[in-house]
């Protein structure tokens, strides 16, 4: 009997914690004038993605300091509240509804990886909050979803690019697809295939390939047969870019090839060496773009001692995008953010020209970047249709 | 390109992918023989492996070679230490206890290289250092130098052991402790030493085989698990606790594999080796070997 | 030679012994006679070390041995014929016998070979069974590897269990002559647990009935193989044997 009195006594007693600890996070703090502006910002700082992880953590942060001490919003001070996303689907959504039981936030960073930001999805349009994301699937901003914000290009301007860059720049007509077999590696063939045939080109060749793949013999064997003088790839890792530019080598494959992002990652120059020099790939951010990305490279670099990659840069772009929309909207409910969002124009970011159309794609341009003795050199830009 | 170059090349990559397999099996099998232990922490000692070799060779402080004299012990000592905390506490214990602590043992391995060399691919440099391609092309088939270390070194240790089991009475007793552990101890042969060499030794061969691919693959706290899923597919094909089998198995799988990828779709190729398994199940559960030692005795 | 004094041993927690006190003599063939279940073999696994006792001694040349491993206990000098022969089913005849000299320390090739050739001797079938593999043996033979290979570890103290067990009569009369023969050539002193009471009887010296885990009965063999209730449990009555 005593055991169950013990029990009862505990459940009330985590009940009444549990009641009084939501209230606590409830109520609005302090003085709405001069207090704070939350940013809510879901980083990996566990699991696979932390490298990641810190780089969008770093960017947002350097971000929000220069905000800071240029004076802030209207007066009001930038802070960012941070929720381990723990590099998982279920993580994410954890973390947002946390983000979203404190009100004073008022938008809130996403993560990254596509899949994680259509688990969100659901979330975000109950939430009615501004999330902004640097997941590229075409799909995460074509879904009906009003409140979700991308700050770098979608695949299907990648895939623009790459065609365009491949048969306009390269002259290269007959050209191979090769491309993982997740989400993302499907949906970059499905979008290079339909890029390619406006430019009047029909694939030689269409491979998927697993991720992980160690040897890559039967694609390059196929590419071989193929006669294809051009390669586009959607490759999701970077290590299987390395092992596939390494054995087109050995195998004495010459081929002209232009990638996604991966291509140009540092595991796969790591481990590929020369043998990915002259290489193309496309790039939302590149240092030398302009003037905005050479202002935050230095910055970066001061601050944290490296050089930063895509994923500061677009969480850097979408703090000062946030905040240019705060100071323009005449209030902070989430609404008015939305639509002072929606009305930015010819807004100058790290990666590019923000201007928001009404799916929430902010960017509608690419740079392509060669590999020139590993140093990576920017080409051109390439504006895309959205 | 000819097509017998093209054959030959795909041939010269399944055997070394199928090499790896073998390796990786093999440990399975030792282990399963000698203690009943389904270990699915085998996968992880070739991570375990190439990391312990990443951060000897690291920096290049120590003679690449030297260095991976020194991996392969500290793979012994890891052995040790595994034995005498995942089996040894157990060993009394049924069937699943043994076995589901070889799974926390595998997720414990990867989120502790996971936790100290970061999420960061890491690179090691081949067992020989060559300008250029890293191989040598002949008759139209590239061999990649690596491929052919890993080919030499599981023929040259499939021998070995072969060596070793058959005419060594030391061989002889760790089969029998594997055969049947309290007759062995009636005899006088210390088993726990004998188990303890067999978890030992396959840690070893584990580690090796994740040191020789090193190079070819990236170093990553994953780099195992695939690797453990194809060697315990070989290992059922070729008949579960058989030697033989797991490396017929395994070098059937990787050749298998590489033709299926070439010849009929890059997508399927790694639900070839479960089409295999399954095949196998269904047809002939006991694998290509399991058919011998009969419960007669 | 071999002494327990009122052991108890149990599976878990089933108390299987309770209270066993037996003796054997240097260079006597005992044997322990008792039904199926009655602790016989418990018995020999407890003297082997494969289980330890709850209670009492084991001592063996008056030194207790009932806290060693079976592995100590085997370099002791005490060699165990177990129920079922628990021949290595995947090595050959050869490799077992090798085997059998595993508690010896430092055996030089040379021994060992004039050892097997030994076991050649006193077991001709095996020669030609050398390189035959464990499983692929009848009973018989296997029952004859198993003594052979107990009588490589050169034993002080020979413990058998029931060796006459699925063996056709005349495999039984050859076994046990065996047995009559490694104890007077050799001087080996061997426990034997039994249910054929005759023939176990007819090469002991002394023996002992074991039931429900108690000695209820010990003497002479010739006095045992006169007594009652002996005759009547093991010598036709309730029970038959071959
Ligand atoms: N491993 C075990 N675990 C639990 N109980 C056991 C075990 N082995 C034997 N027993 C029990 O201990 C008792 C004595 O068994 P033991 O094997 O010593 O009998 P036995 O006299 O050798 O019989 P048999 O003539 O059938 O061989 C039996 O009741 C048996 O059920
Ligand atoms: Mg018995």
């Amino acid at each position: 009997m005593n055991k169950r009195l013990a029990l009862l006594v505990a459940a009330v007693m985590v009940l009444t914690l549990f009641i009084t600890g939501c209230g606590k996070t409830s109520k609005s703090s302090g003085d709405k004038a001069t207090a704070p502006i939350k940013i809510g910002h879901i980083v990996h700082m566990t699991g696979s993605a932390v490298e990641a992880g810190g780089e969008e953590k770093n960017g947002a942060i350097l971000a929000v300091e220069e905000i800071n001490a240029a004076g802030g919003i209207n007066g009001r001070k930038l802070i960012l509240v941070q929720e381990d996303g723990q590099s998982s689907n279920v993580g994410v959504v954890q973390a947002f509804h946390k983000l979203l039981e404190d009100k004073d936030i008022a938008v809130i960073i996403g993560p990254s990886p596509s899949t994680q930001i259509a688990a969100m999805l659901p979330t975000i349009n109950d939430a009615k909050i501004p999330v902004a994301t640097g997941g590229t699937n075409y799909g995460l901003t074509h879904s009906g979803c009003q409140w979700l914000f991308r700050f770098r290009p979608h695949d299907g301007m990648s895939a623009q690019a790459m065609a365009s860059f491949m048969v306009n720049d390269l002259k290269q007509k007959k050209v191979a697809i090769v491309h993982s077999t997740d989400a993302f590696g499907n949906g970059g063939r499905d979008l290079a295939v339909a890029a390619l045939k406006k430019l009047g080109v029909t694939p030689v060749l269409d491979l998927g390939y697993n991720n992980d793949e160690k040897d890559f013999t039967a694609v390059i064997n196929a590419l071989k047969k193929s006669g294809a003088t051009g390669m586009i790839t959607y490759m999701t890792f970077s290590p299987d870019v390395g092992i596939l530019a390494k054995q087109i080598k050995q195998q004495g494959l010459k081929i002209n090839w232009i990638g996604s992002a991966s291509v140009t990652a540092t595991p796969a120059r790591q481990l590929a060496g020369e043998a990915l020099y002259g290489t193309y790939a496309v790039a939302d951010y590149h240092p030398d773009a302009n003037d905005k990305a050479k202002k935050f490279a230095d910055a970066y670099k001061a601050k944290f001692g490296k050089d930063p990659d895509f994923y500061s840069s677009w969480t850097y772009d979408a703090v000062y995008v946030f905040a240019e929309a705060m100071k323009k909207a005449p209030d902070l409910k989430p609404e008015s953010i939305r639509q002072a969002l929606l009305n930015i124009r010819g807004f100058q970011g790290a990666e590019g020209i923000y201007n928001f159309d009404q799916n929430g794609d902010g960017l509608d341009q690419y740079n392509v970047v060669q590999n020139v003795n590993d140093v990576i050199k920017l080409v051109k830009t390439i504006k895309a249709q959205r | 390109m000819s097509t017998l170059s093209l054959i030959g090349q795909i041939l010269f990559a399944g055997l070394a992918i199928g090499g790896v397999y073998t390796l990786v099996a093999l440990g399975i099998v030792l282990i399963y023989r000698a203690t009943n232990v389904v270990n699915f922490a085998q996968g992880d000692f070739t991570m375990l492996g190439a990391y312990v070799l990443f951060a000897l060779s690291n920096g290049e402080k120590i003679n690449f070679f030297v260095a991976f004299l020194l991996a392969l012990v500290v793979m012994a000592v890891l052995g040790l230490l595994f034995e005498l905390g995942v089996y040894y506490p157990l060993r009394n214990r049924s069937f699943l206890p043994v076995v589901i602590a070889t799974i926390g043992a595998s997720i414990m391995f990867q989120n502790g290289a996971l936790a100290i060399f970061g999420p960061m691919p890491q690179k090691v440099r081949p067992v020989i250092y060559a300008s250029g391609n890293g191989g040598i092309t002949l008759g139209g088939v590239f061999f990649d130098y690596q491929y052919i270390v890993i080919l030499v070194v599981t023929l040259a240790l499939v021998l070995l052991q072969y060596l070793f089991f058959e005419y060594t009475v030391l061989g002889k007793k760790m089969q029998a402790t594997s055969q049947d552990k309290d007759m062995a101890r009636m005899l006088g042969i210390p088993v726990s030493i004998m188990i303890a060499l067999t978890y030992i030794y396959s840690t070893v061969i584990g580690g090796l085989s994740g040191m020789l691919v090193a190079p070819i693959f990236f170093v990553t706290h994953k780099m195992g698990v695939m690797l453990g899923l194809k060697a315990f597919a070989a290992t059922i094909c070729g008949g579960f606790g058989d030697v033989r089998g797991a490396i017929l198995g395994g070098l059937a799988l990787g050749v298998i594999e590489s033709f299926g990828a070439a010849f009929i779709s890059t997508v399927y190729k790694d639900a070839f080796s479960l089409l295999l398994l399954l095949l196998f199940l269904l047809i002939r559960p006991q694998g290509i070997f399991g058919e011998k030692v009969a419960e007669k005795a | 030679m071999l002494k327990l004094d009122n052991v108890h041993a149990a599976y878990d927690s089933v108390v299987v012994l309770r209270g066993v006190s037996l003796q054997v003599n240097q260079g006597e063939i005992v044997c322990l006679l008792g039904a199926n279940g009655a602790g016989k073999t418990t018995t020999l696994r407890l003297i082997s070390g494969l289980i330890h006792p709850l209670q009492g001694k084991v001592c063996l040349e008056d030194k207790p041995i009932h806290h060693l491993s079976p592995e100590a206990i085997a370099r002791l000098g005490v060699a165990h014929v177990p129920e079922g022969r628990r021949i290595f089913p995947g090595l050959t005849v050869r490799e077992n016998l090798i085997l059998g000299a595993s508690n010896r320390r430092r055996v030089n090739k040379v021994e060992l070979t004039s050892d097997i050739k030994k076991m050649f001797e006193i077991f001709p079938d095996l020669e030609k069974l050398q390189n035959a593999l464990g499983w692929t043996l009848s009973g018989g033979q296997q029952q004859m590897l198993a003594i052979a290979r107990s009588l490589m570890a050169h034993p002080k103290i020979l413990l058998m269990d029931e060796p006459s067990l699925g063996l056709g009569p005349i495999v039984v009369q050859q076994v046990f002559s065996v047995i009559k023969q490694i104890n007077e050539t050799m001087g080996t002193t061997v426990l034997v647990v039994e249910q054929n009471a005759v023939i176990a009887l007819s090469v002991a010296s002394r023996g002992y009935v074991i039931e429900n885990g108690r000695i209820v009965l010990e003497g002479k063999a010739s006095d045992l193989l006169n007594n009652t209730e002996v005759r009547e449990a093991y010598l036709g009555g309730r029970r038959t044997c071959i």
